[in-house]
This record gives C-alpha cells, structure tokens and sequence, in this order.
C-alpha cells in the first residue's frame, strides 16, 4: 500500500474522490456569505435573540447586569443631580443657622450643599446582606454584623420575598414596570436590588442616601458578575464552596462600611471641634477689633476736646457710656466739652471730671447774686400783677351786675310785648265784629251805649228794649273776651246819670244803674257758658262824664252804661 | 444544609395552616397570612438521602375578593395540595390546584393530603384508594401529618 505523506497528494486524491462534493461546498459557502448580509437571517437572528430572551431572562439579566447596572445607575445619577439642584435652590430659600453653616462649609469645600446635607443625615449603617433566589426565596448566602444580627435569616430571607412578591404584584396590576425597592417598618428599612436570578436585601437602621444605594449597587454588581452561573443553578444548599466566599465578601463589604462609617462619625467630630476653633478665632478677632475701634474713637474724642478747648482730659467707654475723668479749669469747659462729645455719639456721658473748688464757690455766688436780682424783680411784677387782678376783678362784677340788669329787663320787655301783642290781637278782634256798630269805641275797645234810652229820670230801671240791645252786645264781645280768659283782670259795667240833681243821689243812682245791668246780663246764656262772670265788676261814676252834643248836654245819651275791658298788669 | 420550599395549596378552610401548626418548628405570626396572603414556616427534616430543612410557604386559597400572586408558587420544589374530606367541592377542584402548579414548575414534586380523616368512619376511610403520593390525614388527632412531610422531603432529595 503506497503511503500518502504529502499535502499535494492529498489534495489531489480529494479532488479526484470528492470533486462534486467540493463544488457544492464552494457553492454553499457562497450562499452562506450572501445570508450574512441578507435582512432575511438578521430577521431570524434577531426573532432567536428575543425568544432566548423571553426564556432565559433571567441568565441574560445575570449577564448583562453588571454593564447595564452601570449604565442604568450613570442615567440615574444624572437625574439625582438634577434632583439635587433643585433642593439646592429650595434651601437656598431657607434661612436658618444650620443653611448659614452648610453654605459656608460649601462655599469652603466645594462641596454642594445638598450633598453635605445628605453626609450630615448619613448614619446610616447596613446590619445585615442577604442574598436571595429570586424564584424560591431562599436565602443563598447572607452577612450580618455581630451585635445586630437577625435571628432566624432563612425564615426572614423566605418572608421578606414573599412580602416583596405581593407587594411586586400589586404594583404590576396597576400597570407600573417598576419594582419595590425600600420597604420600612419601624426603624428598620430594607433595601431591595433587584438581578436576574438573585436580588439582594440590605437590613438598615434607616433609609439609604444616594451614596449608599450606589455603594450597594456597585457591590452587587460585582457579586452578580462573579457567581452568576452559581445563582442560576443554587437548589438549597448552603454547603457549596461559593456560597463561604460569597458570605466572607460580604461580611468584609459590611465591615468596610462599618468602618467607613465610624470614619465618617470621626471626621464630623473632627469637622465639629474644628468649627468651634473657627468660632472661638471669629470672635476673639471681633471682640478685638471692637476694642480697637473703641479706643480710635476715645483716641479721636480726646483730640477733638483738646483743640477746640485746649482741655486734657480722659474719655473711656463703659457699659454702653462714655465716662469723662480728668482736671479741668473751669466748670463751663464742662457744658462746652459736654456738647462736644454730644455732636460725635448718642451715647449717655458720665461725667467724673474735677474742677477746682474755688471756681466753684465763685459761680455758686454769682448765681445766688443772679437769683436775688431775680427776686426783686420777680416781687415788683407780682404786685403790679396783683393790681391789675383786683382791677380786672372790679370790671368783672360791673359787668356780671350789668348782665344781670339786662336779663330782668329782658324779661320785663318779654312781658310788655306779649301784653302788647295779647291787647292788639283782642282789639283787632273787637274792630272787626263791631265794625259798623254805633256803641263800639275803638280807641279804648268799650261799648258805650249812649242814645239808646236805657234809663228814664231818676230811675235805675232799664228799658226792656234798650237792654235787650245791650245784652246782644256784651254777648258778642264775651265770645271774643272768653278765648283771653287768663289775661283779662276785669270787665267793668260803668253806670251814668244826668248832670240833674245832686250828684251824691246821682252816684248811687249810676250804681244801681249798674247794678241792675249786670243783673241781667248775668242771666245771658252765653255769658253763663264762658264762665266770664267772675270778671264782670261795677262802677257808678254819677254824672261826671256827660256827653255834650253842640255845647249842651244830651241827657237822655247822658243816662248811659258802658263796659270796658282791663288787662292783667302782669301779662 | 439543604434548604427546600414547598408550598402547602388547596381551597379556603381546608385545614392547610392547622397541618402546618401541628409539623413545624417554628413560623411567622399567622397576621401574614391574612395580609398577605402567605406565612412562611420551617421544620428540619432528616431522610434516608440527608438532612433537610423545608421553608414552607402556606399560601392562602383564593376568595372572590382577594387574589394570590402565583409568584408565591415559583421556585418550589415541592407541594402539598389539601382537600376537605368533609367538602366534595374541595376536592373537585384539586385538579385546577394540581395543573396551575405545575405549569408554573413542571419539575416539582407533589403529593395530596385528603385532610379532616377525623370526620370519617372506617367505611368512608376505606373508599378512598390512596396510593404513595396521596395520604388521609388529620391535624386534629395528628394523622399522618408527619409520614406527608416526610415523604415530600424525601421524593424532593432524590
């Protein structure tokens, strides 16, 4: 059998036995390079790529977890800073000691303020790590620290996925693609961190700040890229070699933060021993300066003095005053020194100066010389004063007496013009409704019944038709008289007779007269209703007034009676 | 140590939480259970294959106003589907139990607790055909309780 040992040979025996087989293959080779480029294979690369996804989701988060966990947290921390600049201008509105104090602090470090704000609230301290098979809730390897353990951590890893199960499902049925990731109760917060086939749980004493999330994030990151393949085919078993060197990262990642936190505690110790340096140095350098400035002023008080008074003296600030020591001249240096000091500050002045006591005694005499010159004067003033008082004290009565004069008189005329305006008003009545009678007298509104032969000679009887016509007019002046009851003092029946005879028979003749009339006009009704009885008086005057027509009596008009009217004087 | 979980199934009331007070070692408050919808127990249990300890997850049987997330159901080795002896509806509902469950892991194991055997007389005991994955048990006067456990432990470590 000849041996084959060259490359040619070989080639050449394969061409000759697989010639058509060749052939195809170039040809299938061909095509395949054609499907590459093809939209037809990337179609069902692309549907391979989505079903492999869809049915091993989990083993493609596990891998892709670490670059896209990355990712996800760059887009996260671009928005937290957004975030954050805007709490920075929400505090930036706020005024408070502690804003004062992180503002200096940011504008010394750099640093902003949001983010010392988070450091400030950052005591945060991870007590526990647990990692979790998602499906099944069992714990796969866990961490705590010593003191802070958790008890029973299978039954709480299981729990804890459960509550984070339902918790997931509510959220999903209310249309939502996101996850729980920070559960609470009481003190103790749990942060959830979600990969593929495991999440991890961090047990907290309170809520996480960004750093810490992130801290965490990047640690689980890691863990996920490592142990991958092992999450993916953990069924329980906690004795498996990875599940030890998982939990002896963790513990060394919990003691890292542990430590980082007591660091962290120190630092602020540090920071805070350092402020109270700062505030010490701030205000021994204020006080200091307030001093400096406090002797200037008393520096320049001093000078100015000694210039314009040529006075030395001493000017000290205490308790808010200016206080002045030192010899002065003369006690007036003081007033000009007074207001000197008056034109720089506000301040109240205490005054220690000394003076001399000579100068003293001298002003002290001349000021009570000053005073017993005022006396003097003082005294002639008061007694011109005095006169001028009784004098004006004098006018004053005259002129109360005088007042008191006028307003009787007042009163007087009061009465006089209502008298005036009663007998005008009760006349102008009397003119009118005896208008055209022959008895009425207007100028002393009586009725004067002559030419009526009332009586005969000699006798007091009337005539019955004459008194008739006399009766019905006293009844008309009684419905005028009536209305002016209260002012009317008295209405007088005057009886006459004839110069015939002797008069002393004539008077008692003119009374009877009288008499009879009033008798009779007694008996009229309508002076019976106006109550004016009362009034109606009598009077017999004889044959003193007889009436003369053409240089002779009338005696018959002489044998008259008249009534007249009297007022009140008191109206 | 093997941890496992089983999820312990059936309809409202059929005595799942009484056959799990009476097993295990210890367990969350049963104020989960209501609120959740689940309370996690665990027991230690030592087979011919090794040493286990079961998380036990007993999920509460639907009710027309509260739903259960069948995310309880995944990652379960094992199940523990409950009936009523007392109830017919109970059991003819195991199936949907059965089927739903094992959609969600076709690779678990289960058995069936007929549960309530107390309530029975022997006549009504020996009409039930049992076979190895099917026991008639009673919480009350601890019936089988243990041989259930063990068996699921057991069919769960091979």
């Amino acid at each position: 059998m000849a041996k084959i040992d060259s490359n040619s040979d070989i080639d050449r025996l394969r061409s000759l036995l697989m010639g058509d087989e060749i052939e195809h293959l170039k040809e299938l080779d061909s095509r395949v390079d054609n499907i590459y480029d093809s939209d037809e294979l990337r179609a069902i690369v692309t549907k391979s790529i989505s079903k492999e996804i869809e049915n091993n989701r989990d083993k493609m988060i596990d891998a892709l977890y670490p670059i896209i966990g990355g990712m996800i947290s760059k887009y996260v921390t671009q928005a937290i800073k957004e975030m954050m600049q805007n709490i920075n201008q929400k505090i930036e509105q706020g005024l408070s000691f502690d804003r004062y104090k992180r503002t200096i602090k940011s504008k010394i470090t750099g640093v902003s303020e949001m983010e010392l704000l988070l450091q400030d609230s950052s005591n945060t301290i991870i007590l526990s790590l647990f990692i979790i098979k998602k499906e099944s809730g069992l714990l796969v390897a866990k961490s705590q620290l010593e003191d802070r353990g958790i008890g029973d951590p299978h039954m709480v890893a299981s729990m804890a996925s459960a509550i984070r199960d339902f918790i997931n499902d509510w959220i999903k049925s209310h249309k939502s693609q996101s996850e729980v990731q920070i559960l609470s109760y009481g003190d103790a917060t749990l942060y959830i961190e979600s990969a593929g086939s495991v999440y991890i749980i961090a047990f907290l004493n309170d809520e996480p700040d960004f750093k810490l999330r992130k801290s965490i994030n990047s640690f689980f990151a890691s863990i996920i890229k490592e142990y991958s393949p092992f999450f993916q085919t953990f069924d329980g078993d906690d004795e498996a070699k990875q599940v030890e060197q998982l939990s002896s990262k963790m513990y060394n990642y919990l003691n890292l933060q542990k430590s980082h936190n007591k660091e962290k505690s120190k630092d602020k110790k540090r920071n805070h021993t350092r402020y109270i340096l700062y505030i010490l140095l701030i205000v021994s350098t204020i006080y200091i300066a307030d001093r400096l400035n406090t002797k200037y002023f008393e520096y320049r008080l001093e000078s100015l003095i000694k210039d314009k008074t040529n006075q030395d003296i001493e000017i000290s600030s205490i308790d808010g005053s200016v206080v002045l020591s030192g010899d002065i001249e003369r006690l007036e240096r003081v007033y000009e020194i007074e207001s000197i000091i008056k034109t720089q500050t506000d301040k109240p002045i205490k005054n220690k100066l000394i003076v001399p006591i000579r100068n003293i005694l001298d002003i002290v005499e001349s000021k009570d010389t000053q005073i017993s010159l005022l006396n003097q004067k003082n005294h002639k003033s008061i007694t011109r004063l005095n006169k001028k008082l009784k004098y004006l004290n004098k006018q004053l009565n005259r002129s109360q007496h005088q007042i008191y004069k006028l307003q009787r008189n007042s009163v007087k005329y009061l009465e006089l013009f209502k008298r005036v305006d009663i007998k005008k008003s009760i006349a102008q009545k009397l003119d009118k409704i005896f208008e055209n009678s022959p008895f009425y007298i207007k100028d002393d509104n009586s009725l004067d019944f002559q030419d009526l032969n009332i009586f005969n000679v000699g006798e007091s009887k009337y005539n019955l038709d004459s008194i008739k016509i006399v009766g019905e007019n006293f009844e008309k002046y009684v419905t005028i008289l009536s209305d002016y009851r209260e002012y009317i003092d008295s209405i007088i029946i005057e009886g006459y007779t004839d110069s015939a005879g002797d008069e002393d028979k004539n008077l008692k003749l003119s009374q009877d007269r009288a008499f009879l009339v009033r008798e009779y006009l007694y008996q009229l009704p309508s002076v019976e209703d106006s109550f004016i009885s009362p009034f109606m008086e009598i009077d017999g005057l004889g044959s003193r007034y007889p009436i003369i027509k053409n240089g002779v009596e009338d005696k018959n008009a002489s044998r008259r009676i008249k009534i007249k009217l009297k007022l009140k004087d008191n109206i | 140590m093997i941890r496992k979980k089983i999820v312990i199934l059936g309809d409202f009331s059929v005595g799942k939480t009484s056959l799990i007070r009476r097993y295990v070692d210890g367990s969350f408050d049963d104020k989960y259970l209501s609120t959740i919808g689940v309370k996690i127990s665990k027991k230690a249990v030592d087979t011919d294959s090794g040493s286990c300890e079961l998380i036990i997850w007993d999920i509460e049987g639907n009710t027309p106003t509260k739903s259960i997330p069948l995310t309880y159901y995944k990652g379960a080795s094992g199940a523990i589907f409950v009936v009523d002896v007392t109830r017919g509806e109970t059991i003819e509902g195991l199936d949907a139990h059965i089927s739903r469950f094992i959609q969600i892991n076709p690779d678990a194991h289960y058995i069936v607790a007929y549960n309530k055997a107390d309530m029975l007389d022997e006549t009504q005991k020996d009409a039930f055909e049992l076979d190895s994955s099917s026991f008639l048990t009673s919480a009350k006067i601890a019936q089988n309780v243990d041989s259930l456990f063990s068996r699921i432990t057991q069919d769960m470590m091979v």
